[in-house]
This record gives structure tokens, C-alpha cells and sequence, in this order.
């Protein structure tokens, strides 16, 4: 035995003290983990996998975080050639440029996370099949993590914004933007619960993580990302109302920069929806975890 | 003693077959039809079992008290894996129900969390975080994981740049300092060399002594009988018997033993073999070394030379004696034995080591053995930790039975 250092504060072997309550149970009639307290008590490896990702982000591409800032920015300068000039989309009174990049940012932080959340199971399984720890862990650890990049993101728009303000374009930013962290929330909210329900279900049919993919770039051009509402037509509105992130991406501009008149009802049926969502979500997510390694 | 582990009635059944198109739209018609039945006859109805269903575990139960090694013995796919992966909460019974009192901590499935971008520091927290540490209690242990790895120099590299060696001390470092209250050893460590290897056992001997709760998984009868003192034998999912381990154990060896080959001579049991230790020579350490070797005590059943080499810490004077070296089975049966005089050493280190052509054993665990005697007595009695393991050559469909692989060739003529 290694001799005791006064500074060590390593505990030294002691048998367990007998223990009434057990430290846990498995019960084949109920659903393992992912309770509250769990996923509290694990909270220190939700901080490390928050950092370790967001610093992985930063490690891999050569241009490292050049990249990573330039990658919004390209994407608005494509969109702006082909939407703004070719197809000649209204922005609503804001500079393309800015217009697109916003709603490419918000875009990739809501997508990014439906995409990561849906493959919990696919990425994650080696590590589930070893280890045990609430799987909730790894979706909210990722959400978080987007949730930092996309600030990141954010503060390169801000930059552009202050370019267009040196050459004399004055953008405003409105006075609604303590409303952007709750449409954030909502969109963290809506790609758990559905990233949830995909996950569990490519624990018995894998190849829906493909199906996600395409279905995001469609998506995305039906999310009032490219163009406000004022450019769609009256008897399609009804669509726009039954797909919550229309209104959130909406709402997230309208609390930026006030230049669109954001509705109040499409939000609403917005967050039932996503509610639901959730709730479904994280229903048959916990139903999965408990055997979805018998499956993989 | 208070019980730590409680099970009682676990079954837990797998769903065998492959998820395609067919399976789908088995699945959705076998759902219709389960519901329209439900619907027909309503709380009557039950799912019936279906082809593709293989029950892994059925109604096993067994309990685990504070301080005991507890040993899980079976054939291959007798579901002891499965039955450690419900205790950890990998996988949900059927049926069934464990209360697990304290943490629970398996030594060897670990480093899977590791990320290849960051330090060995850095994973050393992620790592413990996974295990279910703080990060309190990851620092408080932190010098004495570094310090048993021996990675002390490159802590601060990623672990991309580790060699793969180095990676699983860390890894096995990690996990041997956690404090479970219960600790899963699931088969026999074979992780690093054989100096790091001798660190890991004396370390899992440590952790078992200092009163901690255990749960053996082994082929190696050795081990178990050394190790545990209560035995759950598991056959086809079920338990076969449980108690304690010299009954369970010689059942077992009786059993497959039977099943195998014939019993020949007595089988002496291999603990009545060791003499109280004497102080006159160590084992300081052992491997083996062949093109067939694939870490230094496992070797794949092949036909090339083989060097078993000993290392021995002569701790007082020896005049001169003979030293020996002898293959034993894991009942402890002498398979071969061979013998040299060795001239008058003075304390320090000598290596023995055994040349032979090739290895003509069947594919299982032997122990090794390295004697000094003086031609009536034993001086010291050597046996090698771990035991050597002999793996089936993959792919390799053996047309041989029995104790020995000769090379052979059976030719058929008119």
C-alpha cells in the first residue's frame, strides 16, 4: 500500500457501510434511468461531453474555427446570388446578406440537433453497451453544444451587421431580443422530441437517419428561412401555421430586428405541437433504452 | 453480512433474426393480428412466443453478500454476459427483478468513452465522469491513476498518439481506482505487458480484500477456485446450481470433462500442488514469445516454435539444482514436463526459458509451472500468472478431438 500523504485527500478502502435503500433496481415492469435525480447526479459528464464536443469542433478542420464562422456566411452569399438576384425573393426590409444569414444560422443550430439527437443510438450504442449512465445525457449534451456554437455563429452576424452600419446601412436591433432564448428553447425542445422518436425507431429500422437528412433540406425551404411570410400565398398560410418552425423562425427574426410583425396564434399551435412532441419524444426514447441493445 | 446484489426471477429474451423489409411487414401484420385477437377476445389475449424469440436468462436468482467474490461459470452463450449486463443496467430483464445496494463497476469495459483529440488527463475526467465519479473524486484520485498507469510523461498528449498499450493502462488504471462497492472482473486481464499485468492482478486481489463485493466471470477454474467462494453455474440461461465454489466448480469441471475427453490419470487439485511459499525464489514475470503470440500470455493454436520464458528473482543463494518447467491442464494435470540442472546462482535475475518446436495442445487455458528442487524436495514452486491461454485459430475447422493437436494428416486410399 502507497503510504498516506497528508495532502492526498484519496479516500481510503473502507467496506461499504450496510445500506438500506438500494443505489438502484431494475425492474422488468419499469422503465430504467433517465430519472431527474439521475440525470443531475450525472451532470459533471454533461459538462465534459458539452466541452469535449465543442472542442472537438475546433480541433479537426485545418482552417479550425475559420472555418467554422465562414461556413454561415458562404451559404448567405450563395443565397443571396441565387434567391435575392436570380429568383428575386423579398427579404422584408433587410439587407439580404444579413436576412439570409440569420435564418441560415438558426436553421443549421435546429438541424444540427435533430441530426446528432436522432443518431443517439446509432453513434452512441458502443459506448451504451459498455457503460452505463442516463442515455438523456448524450441529446441534451448535444443540443447544449449547438446551442454554443450557434452564439458563436451569432456574434459573426453581428459583426456583419456592424459592417453595414460603418457604410451607412442602419439595421436595427429590436428591443424584443430577450425573446430570442425562449424560440431557442422551443427549437432545443422540438428537436429532443423528435430527435427522440427517430432515434428509437432507427434502433429497429437504421436507415431512417438517411430519410432525416433530405427531409431537413425540405423542410427548411417551407421554414420562412429564405423569404418572410408576406411572399407567401394566403391559401397556403394554413401550412405555415402546422409547421412550428415557420413561426419560430418567424419570431426569432421579428425579436432580432422588429422589421416583420411576427403572429401570435401560429406560435401557439407552434408550441402545442412541439409539446406533444416532446412528451412523445421522451416517452418512447426511455421505452428504448432499456433494450434497444438487443436489437443493434 | 448484508446482502449487496439481489436477484430474483430474472429472464430476459432476445429477439434473434435480421430487421429487413420482410421482417417489417411481419412485424406490422403480427401487430395487426395481435390487436384484432385483443379486440376479439379482450383481456385474454397474450403475445405468443415467437420463432425468432431465444430466451438468454430464465427465472435465474441468486444474492450476493457484502465482502464475497461470487463467481459465474457457464459454456459460451449460457448467458453470462447477459446476466451481468442486466445487473448493470445495459440491458432490461423480461421478467424479474435486481436490487443492486452501492456502485457497481465493471473493470474491464472501459476506455470506451475515451476521445482520440484529447489528453490523457482529459479523458481520465470523462472517463470517471462516465463511471458515475465526480469530479471531486476524480481529482482526489487523479495522481494515484497516473501514478499505477506509469503514463506519468505523457499525460498531456492525445490519446490518438497512444500506442495501444498505453491506452488500456490508462484505461484499466481509471477503473481500478474508482472504490465500487461491487466490481464485475469479467474473464481473465490480458492488458499489457506482463509487468503492468502482475500490477493489475495484485491490484484486483487488493480491491477484493479491502472488502468490496465481487463478481467473476472465468473459463479459467484456477482463477475461480482461487478467487471466489460462491459459485452460480449457468446452463442454457438456467441456473444449474449454485453454492459454494469447490462443489460448484468440481461439478462443473466433472461435467464438461465428461463431455470432452476422457478422465485420464487423477486429476490432483491444483491448490494440494503449491507449497507454502518459501522466500527463496520469485516469478518475477513470464511470457511467451512466438510469431503465434498475440499479447505475452496468449497464443494462437498454430504450428511454429514457441519460447516460454520465465523471469526468476533468485532472493537468496541457490546451490546447484534442477529447475523445471511443466504444463499442466486447468484440473492440473501435468501435460509435459521438462527438466535441466541448473549450476549454483547467486541472487539476482536468471530466465528460464522452454524452446519448442510447436505447441501441440488444444486451444484452452494451461497452467505454467516453473520448479527448483534439489532432486528430492521442491525449494521453490513458480506458477505463472495469468494462466496461458491457447485460442482456436479463427476460421480454423478443427478435425482433430482431444487433449492434443499433432500435426496430422489422415489419407484414405483404396
Amino acid at each position: 500500500m502507497p503510504t498516506a500523504d497528508p495532502i492526498d485527500v484519496y479516500d481510503p478502502p473502507r467496506p461499504a457501510a450496510p445500506l438500506r435503500k438500494p443505489t438502484y433496481v431494475v425492474d422488468a415492469g419499469k422503465l430504467l434511468s433517465s430519472h431527474p435525480r439521475e440525470l443531475w447526479n450525472y451532470r459533471g459528464l454533461y459538462t465534459l461531453l458539452v466541452k469535449r464536443d465543442f472542442v472537438a469542433v475546433y480541433k479537426q478542420t485545418v482552417l479550425g474555427p475559420l472555418w467554422f464562422f465562414f461556413q454561415p456566411f458562404l451559404a448567405s452569399l450563395v443565397y443571396v446570388v441565387v434567391f435575392g438576384q436570380i429568383a428575386r425573393l423579398s427579404t422584408s426590409k433587410l439587407p439580404p446578406l444579413v436576412f439570409y444569414m440569420s435564418g441560415i444560422i438558426v436553421w443549421n443550430f435546429f438541424a444540427n440537433c435533430l441530426t446528432q439527437v436522432s443518431y443517439t443510438f446509432l453513434g452512441s450504442g458502443g459506448l451504451f453497451r459498455k457503460i452505463y449512465f442516463p442515455r438523456l445525457i448524450i441529446p441534451l449534451s448535444q443540443i447544449s453544444m449547438n446551442l454554443l456554437n450557434f452564439l458563436a455563429q451569432l456574434l459573426v452576424l453581428f459583426i456583419v451587421i456592424a459592417v453595414y452600419r460603418l457604410h451607412g446601412t442602419r439595421i436595427e436591433i429590436s428591443p424584443m431580443i430577450f425573446l430570442v432564448p425562449l424560440v431557442l428553447l422551443a427549437m432545443s425542445l422540438l428537436a429532443l422530441g423528435l430527435g427522440c422518436l427517430i432515434a428509437s425507431a432507427t434502433v429497429k429500422y437504421r436507415d431512417l437517419n438517411i430519410v432525416v437528412g433530405y427531409t431537413l433540406q425540405l423542410w427548411m425551404y417551407s421554414s420562412l428561412v429564405i423569404y418572410p411570410r408576406e411572399s407567401v400565398p394566403a391559401r397556403l398560410q394554413w401550412l405555415l401555421t402546422l409547421n412550428p418552425m415557420a413561426s419560430l423562425v418567424e419570431w426569432y427574426r421579428a425579436s432580432l430586428f422588429g422589421t416583420e410583425r411576427a403572429l401570435l396564434g401560429p406560435a401557439i399551435i407552434g408550441v402545442l405541437i412541439i409539446l406533444l412532441m416532446g412528451i412523445l419524444g421522451l416517452w418512447r426514447f426511455i421505452k428504448s433504452e432499456g433494450t434497444f441493445t438487443d436489437s443493434i | 453480512m448484508s446482502v449487496v446484489i439481489e436477484a430474483s426471477n430474472l429472464s430476459k429474451r432476445f429477439y434473434l433474426g435480421e430487421r429487413n423489409q420482410r421482417a417489417f411487414f411481419e412485424d406490422v401484420a403480427a401487430k395487426a393480428v395481435s390487436a384484432a385477437r385483443r379486440l376479439a377476445n379482450p383481456g385474454k389475449y397474450r403475445n405468443p412466443n415467437s420463432k425468432r424469440d431465444f430466451w438468454a436468462l430464465q427465472e435465474v436468482s441468486f444474492q450476493i453478500s457484502q465482502g464475497e467474490t461470487f463467481a459465474i461459470i457457464g459454456e459460451n452463450g449460457a448467458g453470462k454476459s447477459t446476466l451481468l449486463k442486466v445487473l448493470s443496467r445495459i440491458t432490461q430483464p423480461t421478467t424479474g427483478t435486481v436490487k443492486v445496494y452501492g456502485r457497481l463497476a465493471s473493470l474491464l469495459e472501459v476506455g470506451t468513452g475515451f476521445h482520440p483529440e484529447f489528453s490523457g488527463r482529459d479523458n481520465i475526467y470523462l472517463n470517471g465522469a462516465m463511471l458515475g465519479l465526480s469530479r471531486q473524486e476524480v481529482r482526489a484520485r487523479f495522481d494515484r491513476i497516473v501514478d499505477f498507469s506509469g503514463l506519468e510523461q505523457f499525460i498531456e498528449v492525445p490519446v490518438k498518439n497512444y500506442s495501444s498499450g498505453m491506452y488500456v493502462r490508462l484505461a484499466f488504471s481509471v477503473a481500478a481506482h474508482l472504490n465500487p462497492e461491487i466490481v464485475i472482473l469479467d474473464e481473465v486481464l490480458a492488458v499489457g505487458d506482463a509487468i503492468f499485468q502482475k500490477k493489475c492482478f495484485d491490484r484486483i486481489e487488493e480491491i477484493i480484500n479491502e472488502g468490496h463485493a465481487a463478481i467473476l466471470v472465468s473459463h479459467a477454474m484456477v482463477a475461480i477456485r482461487r478467487m471466489s467462494q460462491m459459485c452460480l453455474w449457468l446452463e442454457h440461461g438456467r441456473v444449474k446450481m449454485l453454492g459454494p465454489t469447490h462443489e460448484v466448480v468440481s461439478a462443473y469441471e466433472k461435467q464438461t470433462t465428461h463431455a470432452v475427453v476422457a478422465n485420464y490419470g487423477h486429476a490432483a487439485t491444483p491448490d494440494a500442488q503449491v507449497p507454502p511459499p518459501e522466500p527463496v525464489a520469485r516469478l518475477s514475470g513470464w511470457f511467451v514469445q512466438s510469431k503465434l503470440a498475440s499479447d505475452p500470455h496468449t497464443l494462437v493454436s498454430g504450428q511454429a516454435a514457441v519460447a516460454l520464458q520465465f523471469k526468476v528473482e533468485v532472493v537468496r543463494a541457490l546451490p546447484s539444482c534442477r529447475a523445471s518447467i511443466s504444463i499442466a491442464d486447468v484440473q492440473g494435470l501435468t501435460l509435459f514436463l521438462h527438466e535441466t540442472v541448473m549450476p549454483a546462482t547467486e541472487p539476482g535475475h536468471v530466465t528460464l526459458t522452454l524452446d519448442l518446436p510447436f505447441l501441440p495442445l488444444k486451444p484452452g487455458d494451461y497452467i505454467l509451472t516453473c520448479s527448483l528442487s534439489d532432486g528430492a524436495h521442491a525449494i521453490a514452486v513458480l506458477r505463472a500468472t495469468p494462466e496461458l491461454n491457447l485460442q482456436e485459430r479463427s476460421g480454423e475447422r478443427s478435425t482433430y478431438r482431444g487433449l492434443l493437436n499433432l500435426p496430422a494428416n489422415l489419407t484414405v486410399g483404396t
